[in-house]
């Protein structure tokens, strides 16, 4: 489903990316490590669409992107919209006046009609237990409940795949239990997954793969942790 | 050597113009692939030891003047199409900002200078490089192939000038433009820059790369950093101090003469007795410092100013278009 | 957990048309103001105090402005351009760019005066703009802003105010941060004809001004926690080193040769 095939970047002629191979299959769950400035989150910018190669090649779900593929809006909108990623800072991702809102604004974009917007707002309020939310700001809520509405308004446009860059940066024990609890549910559910996490619990629970990064910018190496199921 | 304005007929300059065009485009074309990231800042210096040798006027006894151009110097250490553009670049400050040389004239002034000279040197200095690897051997080589481009250059302005009075002249004879024949002009360009400015431009080629081979080796390998033009910076930075020598010569160049002198003029004996009707009533740019002076200020002031104008805007230039260039990153 | 079903259909989304260029656009304005605050950063302070940089600098506008002499004014001109050739690669572009934009406008503007028969008027005029905007240009390309704000001392603003310039600028730039990812989530979320892209946008604001009034409070308790009581203190100057006494002996040549150019008119 992801396909990076010898992939270099460099921001100002300092090298960022080295020379990086992955391959990521449908409904596998890859975990990405690496110390600060390794270039995680070069990496992630570029699984996104936001930076372009400069060297070698992006390939998601058959298609190449690149800085003229992604030219056209009709492609980059269908490739954003198939591809999900939920900040490390859920403050920045949260722009609605109402948690409702926020998670309707993925649909209410695609075209989808009333009813089937209201529908999956529904279900994610449910899914994510934050019903009692709906009418609330966003801004206003805790971390916790910040977390879980930045997951919700990604999923209501129902990715393909997830980039999620610390998920449980800043949550408290119980959170992040349920956190994991609830990608495992998605896993299962064949979700293609891309989690940039330090945390071992998550690793333990949901890796496929492990994708160790070096302070030289390349994969160091690639662990494989259970068959793909 | 800088065809002034109204020197030329319209028609002429057009057709000099539309010939260097192609010039300049495949120049760009091979200047972009050719040239890296590193290398852009030293076509810069290169415009600009172009600019500040054609400051320097050597008198001709008989009253003429002449200057080195550098052309070959440049094509010698960045390639033949890098000379062109960066010799066509200082002619362009010159006529615009300076009035030297004519803007009608300017693609005239771009063929002999910037095209003819740095191409033609280039290929005598290659054929007689090629035969020895020696440093002496390069200088030698390219002393010559600077010899031949500018006459090859003083060559081809004396046909322009010496088929005007032959093409455009007004019924009764009197020239509309240049007013002096094939048969006059290329014997008063020739004998000057056969001798003593061929002679200046030999010099001014060949110790100048004796420099820059001594000072910024890696120039001449081809592998430039980012400090290899600061000795290059250092030595205009002198030749700018000593530029006023350059008003020490007097008498205009042969081809060079005001509108005001041009009736003055005495060739074969005999004073030209009238101003060609072209020059009278023909186009006039206003410059901000025309011939390098300012009103009312010793001329040595304002050479010394204009100088250091023209170099640094050809740096800046070339500079600007470094940055824009994107940097070849190696990933290994 | 049950994962509901439309979460996992296959659907082949074809996204309808819509105008949202304006993301982009205030994306890439954010940034390149974001990257002007960051190259700055990196300068380190030169030799010269920026207390001298900025008078010398702002005595030698008033004195271009205030020429009738063109030479005055072409040799500032040359010393100003002799300077740029030697900026490093990253600001040189930065500081002729902005002189040609000032002197571009001027130009636009002093147009009608070549019509009205004095050309000399816009040339003067725009010259003279393209030195004082390269000066100034130069002075943000060699100092790092946090010294140029202490510098304004000199002049004698009061320390307060330079306090919350200082403070200004360290905000413009977290904000901005905070700005320019929340356009770029908008932005990967704009996945189809947005009806109300007001409310996204004022949402970005709405969110940088909330994050705004929370980094003020924290900064409150900060001072507080550090023993501000109301009355800000600022730090020692330094004295004049060899390389001002230079830099104020190069003015006073330059102030002689205006006053002996002014003289010959």
């Amino acid at each position: 489903m992801i396909e990076l095939k010898d992939v270099c970047f460099a921001y100002n002629g300092i090298p960022a990316l080295r020379h990086i191979d992955l391959k990521i299959e449908k409904g596998e769950t890859v975990i990405l490590r690496g110390g600060n400035g390794c270039g995680k989150t070069t990496l992630i910018k570029l699984l996104n669409g936001l930076i372009f190669a400069e060297e070698g090649e992006y390939t998601f779900d058959g298609k190449p992107v690149n800085a003229k593929t992604m030219k056209d809006s009709g492609f980059s909108k269908a490739f954003h919209r198939q591809l999900g990623y939920v900040f490390q800072d859920p403050d920045a991702m949260l722009f609605c006046p109402s948690v409702e809102e926020e998670i309707a604004f993925g649909p209410r974009q695609m075209g989808l009609s009333e009813e089937e917007t209201a529908r999956r707002t529904e279900d994610m309020l449910k899914l994510l237990g934050i019903e009692e939310l709906r009418d609330r700001a966003p801004y206003h809520l805790s971390g916790g409940e910040k977390r879980k509405v930045s997951l919700a308004c990604i999923l209501s446009m129902a990715p393909s795949a997830l980039i999620l860059d610390e998920p449980l940066a800043g949550l408290d024990e119980d959170t992040q239990n349920w956190l994991t609890e609830f990608l495992k549910a998605l896993k299962m559910s064949g979700k293609t997954m891309v989690i940039a996490t330090h945390s071992s619990i998550l690793t333990d629970a949901l890796a496929d793969r492990i994708v160790y990064m070096d302070k030289d910018h390349r994969i160091e190496r690639i662990e494989k942790v259970r068959e793909k199921r | 050597m800088h065809i002034p304005e109204n020197y030329l007929s319209p028609s002429t300059c057009a057709v000099m113009t539309a010939a260097m065009v192609p010039v300049w485009v495949n120049a760009a074309k091979k200047v972009k692939t050719e040239i890296s990231k590193e290398k852009m800042p030293l076509l810069g210096i290169g415009a600009a030891f172009s600019f500040i040798g054609m400051m320097f006027n050597v008198p001709l006894p008989g009253g003429t003047t002449g200057h080195a151009v550098g052309g070959t110097l440049i094509a010698v250490l960045l390639g033949p199409h890098a000379a062109c553009l960066a010799v066509s670049i200082a002619l362009l400050i010159q006529a615009l900002l300076f009035g030297d040389g004519g803007i009608l004239a300017f693609g005239a002034n771009c063929f002999n200078m910037a095209f003819l000279l740095p191409y033609a040197g280039y290929a005598v200095y290659g054929l007689l490089n090629r035969k020895s690897s020696s440093e002496k051997g390069r200088l030698a080589a390219a002393a010559l192939g600077s010899y031949a481009g500018i006459n090859a250059a003083a060559l081809a302005a004396a046909i322009e000038f010496g088929i005007q009075p032959m093409l455009f002249h007004t019924a009764d004879g009197q020239a509309l433009y240049c007013p002096y024949g094939l048969n006059v002009s290329i014997p008063a360009m020739m004998a000057g820059h056969l001798t003593l400015f061929g002679l200046a431009e030999v010099v001014f080629t060949t110790a100048v790369l004796a420099f820059v081979t001594r000072t910024s080796p890696d120039i001449v390998k081809g592998r430039p950093t980012e400090r290899s033009g600061r000795p290059m910076l250092i030595l205009l930075a002198l030749l700018i101090a000593v530029v006023p020598l350059g008003l020490l010569a007097e008498g205009t160049a042969w081809g060079e003469w005001g509108t005001d002198e041009i009736a003055e003029v005495v060739s074969g004996g005999e004073v030209l007795g009238y101003t060609p009707a072209g020059m009278e009533s023909g186009f006039e740019l206003s410059t901000i410092m025309p011939d390098y002076t300012v009103a009312g200020l010793p001329d040595a002031a304002g050479y010394i100013v204009s100088a250091v104008i023209g170099t640094a805007i050809c740096v800046i230039a070339f500079r600007l278009i470094s940055s824009g260039m994107k940097q070849k990153t190696n990933y290994n | 957990m049950n994962i509901p079903d439309w979460m996992n259909e296959e659907t082949e989304y074809i996204p309808q048309r819509d105008r949202e260029g304006f993301i982009s656009r205030s994306l890439l304005s954010l940034l390149g103001t974001l990257s002007r605050f960051r190259s700055n950063g990196k300068v380190r302070p030169g030799k010269t105090a920026a207390e001298t940089r900025l008078i010398c600098s702002l005595l030698t506008i008033v004195m271009v402005s205030l020429s009738r002499n063109a030479f005055f004014s072409y040799a500032v001109l040359a010393l100003l351009l002799a300077r740029i050739c030697f900026l490093p690669s990253d600001r040189l572009p930065a500081v002729i760019k902005g002189a040609a934009g000032a002197a571009a406008f001027s130009v636009l503007i002093l147009l009608p005066s070549v019509f009205m028969g004095s050309p000399r008027t816009m040339l003067t005029v725009s010259l003279k703009v393209f030195i004082s905007a390269g000066i100034l240009g130069l002075i943000s390309a060699c100092e790092p802003f946090n010294r140029i704000t202490a510098s304004l001392r000199s002049l004698g603003i009061p320390d307060l105010f330079i306090f919350i310039l200082d403070l200004t600028l360290k905000y413009i730039v977290l904000l901005g941060e905070a700005c320019e990812e929340a356009l770029t989530a908008i932005k990967l979320r704009s996945v189809g004809r947005n009806a109300s892209k007001e409310k996204a946008f004022s949402g970005v604001l709405g969110a940088a001004f909330l994050k705004s009034k929370k980094m003020e409070d924290d900064l409150t308790d900060a001072m507080a926690c550090r023993g501000f009581e109301g009355e800000y203190r600022p730090p020692a100057k330094r004295s004049m080193t060899g390389y001002d006494i230079c830099a104020f002996t190069f003015i006073l040549v330059l102030f002689a040769l205006f006053l002996f150019l002014e003289r010959s008119i």
